[in-house]
């Protein structure tokens, strides 16, 4: 019984297949708000579902320069460890239990699909791609840095705790350190999802799409797919850590669903109102701006704690 | 590092016309541009000498779908030169407002495409939403949204209706909030101004040493508008300002364009309330011999056309300088150096047309360009020779052309 | 004053409370202006089939065809949808008062088979009795004859055309003879039989 419940958790609820609809759902409110901005009618419910079937009756197309093999397996690596994340952060307030450490675990799969497009555009052998690859990887250093940092404090004020469950359980938000970090927390996953501001390694004006220039048919709507679910587990996971985490008992269902669409909004605003910035100016922005706001959020706590001010 | 050939075209999702940049970047510096054109070549000169000249004006309407009237304006003013007519004060109010309204559409259209290759699509929606009602004015006025067949040689084809200028008026104004609106969400933008300003310099020595044209030359401070230089159409009966910024930068070149399009709504309504009554066509028939010159201020700077007529009802000669011929070697001056995101938008920032600047070029199957210009003219003038000696036409006469232009 | 990314904000929830402003097209159909240039329609009651606007369009969309058979002459009139640019000069150079072609508003003219892309009008034609020439369009020649009063009794071409319209005469008698004589100048004729029963008889 225990492996069916286990299979059944990771495969339809809260698992990929649970994962998978809302993330299809998040897509879609992110694509239909972003049209009503526009003054746009946007698409259907299924629309989502609609490009990703198209793309799976296509051909695969494997460049003849590249490494089919890694051009094939990156998409994958990237869907699986983005639904792993999914899974992980919505198991656990479910059978409330987590082990110690399996934040770290989130993080670090967290920068798995950003990998795997850097694998997949270098495997593909194209200029352009490799200008995107090369936009991508600076991207990822950029934005790693302010993030583990807010996500350093999210452990710090939860008392360190580096586990899901405990991190959960911390009232970062009703802080100023916290609201910083929420904030710097939002611009690295707005770049994480390659959402304008920061959509450099796609740039589709400026490099064709860069990484994903290649890709066709099957692979692409893996990667379509993998967005979709990290438009969904990325929200998730700043509810998570910086914003009072998960239950799924009662109210907190409402209160989960509404802070979930406030960040969707917050996301869909920053998209829709911004140009792409250069890669240089990115990378100011994330050393410069976010490491330094994170840091002094990080002093902020620290002072906090030590003068047992509790709203710092 | 080594140095990587980025092609821009002939087809790419940054333009919309074909087109072909070869940048060579150094990392994510531009160290060299070179542009091919001549993908698209339509042989409109050649057409337009088959028409006669009342048939031409349509024709070369089609030179391009978005200064559908700067060019049948220009032509219209050649063969008035050619023939010495006064156009009517009524039909050049009209042809003000059309090329006006061109003016504007034109505007919002590079604003919005200019906010797409920066990855603002917001903009870009907004701005063609926007361009959406002055095209409902066009159609109302002229009955078309673009290709609006104003224009004839000596007045205008068709009267505006005084029951639509209410409509159109209202229409006109209710731009001006949101207009504004773009105007000062791109001078507070600190995002936009990351992007544009100090991007893609053109200073005002180079503007004039490669003789940039329109809002090209005006972002670098160099003053010339044909609107003001010369006298034609309604410009000068009314109060307008010629915007002249000096930076030339990719943002000033956005600042000229949002300050004229305002100006231009004030062109607008002046003339659609101040419209005088009267004839609309001053019944020229036909074309004397002699040649011509027209100009007028396209939104993407001086259109020049050059007519020669020897007295039948067709040009024997029709040349045609569209103003981003002149605008696209200052890339030479702005993109080299930027950086690669940058190059984008700065190649945007003339506003580009390609399908007026085509030019006629011939290539061996490898791509090898065979011809430059000088060898084409060589061989067009064996070929017309002959053509002329198989038909046995004789070279026409100098001294029958009449008056030569200045 | 600097308002950074306020007045974008302040749009953007506009938009969202305002709606799309696009139009719910296929399911409410677009009404064009009513100056708008659409299809050119030739008006079975005032054209003339002069081809006045055969001989303006600056795209060569208009063209026709004159068929003879059985003694009975018809000109159809073609105007080619594909070909058109919808410039109005047909309309503008009309000789029936700019009514017998006239561009409608009509705008939704997309079509599978471009040999269709067509309308046409079919005229009478008057055929010359000496050699079977074609002379014009019947209306053409009536249109004629109103337009210059008494002083259409000059030529037999006109007159008779009028007089048959008005139903005073069938035939004309002289038509019967076949001779190069006198009785050819009281005959409908073309311009070149015309010239040689006056000048060259």
């Amino acid at each position: 019984m225990d492996v069916l419940f286990t299979g059944l958790y990771v495969l339809v609820f809260p698992g990929f297949l649970t994962i998978l609809v809302l993330g299809f759902f998040s897509s879609w409110i992110e694509r239909k708000v972003t049209a009503r901005v526009q003054y746009r009618k946007g698409p259907p419910l299924l629309q989502p579902v609609y490009d990703v079937v198209k793309l799976l009756g296509k051909e695969t197309i494997l460049p003849k320069r590249g490494n089919p093999f890694v051009f094939a397996a990156a998409p994958l690596l990237g869907l699986a460890s983005s639904s792993i994340v999914a899974v992980m952060l919505m198991i656990q307030p479910l059978v409330a239990s987590s082990f110690v450490g399996d934040l770290i675990v989130v993080v670090y799969l967290l920068t798995l699909p950003s990998l795997a497009l850097v694998i997949g555009g270098a495997a593909s052998g194209n200029p352009l791609a490799s200008q995107g690859v090369s936009r991508e990887i600076k991207l990822m250093l950029g934005y790693e840095l302010p993030f583990l940092i807010v996500v350093a404090l999210a452990v710090y004020k939860a008392g360190f705790r580096i586990d899901l469950e405990g991190l959960s359980g911390a009232s970062a938000p009703l802080s100023v350190s916290g609201v910083i970090a929420f904030i710097i927390a939002l611009f690295c996953v707005q770049a994480k999802l390659g959402f304008p501001p920061f959509d450099v390694a796609e740039a589709e004006t400026e490099i064709m799409s860069g990484t994903y220039i290649e890709y066709s048919g099957p692979l692409l709507a893996v990667f379509k797919i993998t967005q979709a679910v990290l438009l969904f587990t990325l929200p998730v996971f700043l509810i998570t850590v910086f914003w009072g985490g998960i239950r799924f008992v009662g109210l907190d269902i409402f209160w989960f669903a509404l802070k979930y669409v406030v960040i969707l909004v917050l996301i869909i605003v920053i998209k829709n109102t911004n140009p792409r910035i250069r890669i240089d100016q990115a990378l100011k922005f994330f050393w410069g701006f976010c490491a330094g706001a994170a840091a002094a959020a990080f002093g902020l706590a620290v002072a906090g704690n030590v003068f047992g001010i509790a709203w710092l | 590092m080594k140095k990587t050939i980025i092609p821009i075209g002939p087809y790419h999702p940054l333009q919309e016309e074909p087109e072909y940049f070869t940048l060579t970047v150094d990392g994510e510096t531009v160290v060299d541009i070179d542009a091919e054109i001549g993908y698209n070549h339509r042989g409109i000169e050649k057409l337009s000498e088959l028409k006669n000249f009342d048939q031409s004006t349509f024709v070369i309407e089609r030179i391009c779908g978005i200064c559908s009237t700067s060019h049948p304006y220009a032509y219209v003013r050649a063969l008035e030169d050619i023939a010495g007519v006064e156009v009517p004060p009524r039909a050049r109010y009209i042809r003000t407002i059309i090329a006006e309204g061109e003016r504007l559409h034109s505007h919002l259209l590079w604003l919005g495409l200019a906010g797409h290759f920066l990855g603002y699509n917001t903009v870009y929606m907004w701005a063609w939403k926007l361009r959406e009602e002055i095209l409902d004015v066009m159609e109302i006025v002229s009955g078309n949204r673009n290709n609006y067949a104003m224009f004839r040689p000596g007045g205008v084809r068709r009267d505006i209706n005084p029951d639509d200028i209410p409509i159109v008026l209202k229409k006109i104004k209710k731009i001006v909030p949101t207009l504004t609106m773009l105007h000062k969400a791109v001078r507070d933008d600190p995002v936009l101004h990351a992007r544009t300003k100090g991007i893609g310099v053109l200073t005002k020595e180079e503007s004039i040493n490669f003789s940039a044209l329109g809002p090209t030359s005006r972002a670098s401070g160099v003053a010339r508008d044909v609107r003001k230089d010369t006298v034609y159409g309604a410009y000068h009966e009314m109060d307008w300002k010629m915007i002249v910024t000096e930076n030339g930068d990719v943002f000033d070149k956005v600042v000229v364009r949002m300050l004229e399009m305002l100006e231009t709504i004030k062109i607008l309504q002046y003339c659609f309330t101040h419209l005088p009554a009267g004839p609309i066509d001053s019944g020229l028939k036909g074309i004397p011999a002699g040649e011509g010159i027209g100009t007028h201020e396209a939104p993407r700077g001086e259109t020049f056309h050059y007519v020669r007529s020897d007295g039948t009802n067709r040009p024997v000669r029709h040349k045609v300088r569209a103003p981003t011929f002149m605008n696209l070697p200052t890339y030479k001056a702005t993109v080299k150096g930027s950086q690669l995101a940058d190059a984008v938008i700065i190649l945007a920032a003339i506003d580009p047309c390609y399908c007026c600047t085509e030019r006629m070029a011939i290539r061996d199957p490898g791509g090898k360009r065979l011809f430059d210009g000088r060898e084409l003219v060589a061989l067009s003038q064996r070929k017309s020779k002959l053509v002329q000696e198989q038909l046995g036409i004789r070279e026409l006469p100098l001294d029958a052309l009449g008056q030569v232009a200045p | 004053m600097k308002l950074p990314k306020i007045r974008e904000l302040l749009e953007a929830v506009k938009a969202l409370v305002v709606g799309p402003y696009t139009s719910r097209f296929p399911r409410k159909p677009h009404v064009p202006f009513k100056s708008f240039r659409g299809q050119p329609q030739f008006n079975e009651d005032f054209c003339v089939g002069c081809l006045a606007c055969e001989e303006v369009c600056p795209a060569g969309a208009i063209g026709h065809n004159d068929a003879v058979s059985g003694g009975k002459a018809v000109r159809t009139i073609y105007h080619y949808t594909d070909t058109c640019i919808f410039c109005g000069e047909c309309e503008a150079a009309c000789i029936a008062d700019h009514k017998g072609i006239k561009l409608s508003t009509e705008w939704d003219l997309a079509f599978f088979d471009r040999n269709r892309a067509f309308e046409s009008i079919d005229r009478d034609l008057v055929t010359c009795e000496r050699c079977g020439a074609v002379v014009a369009a019947r209306r053409h020649l009536q249109w004629i004859t109103d337009r210059l009063g008494e002083l259409a009794f000059s030529s037999p071409t006109l007159y008779q055309t009028k007089l048959k319209e008005l139903g005073l005469i069938d035939d004309n008698p002289a038509a019967v003879h076949r001779e190069n004589a006198r009785s050819d100048r009281l005959k409908t004729l073309c311009a070149h039989c015309r010239r040689q029963t006056t000048a060259g008889a």
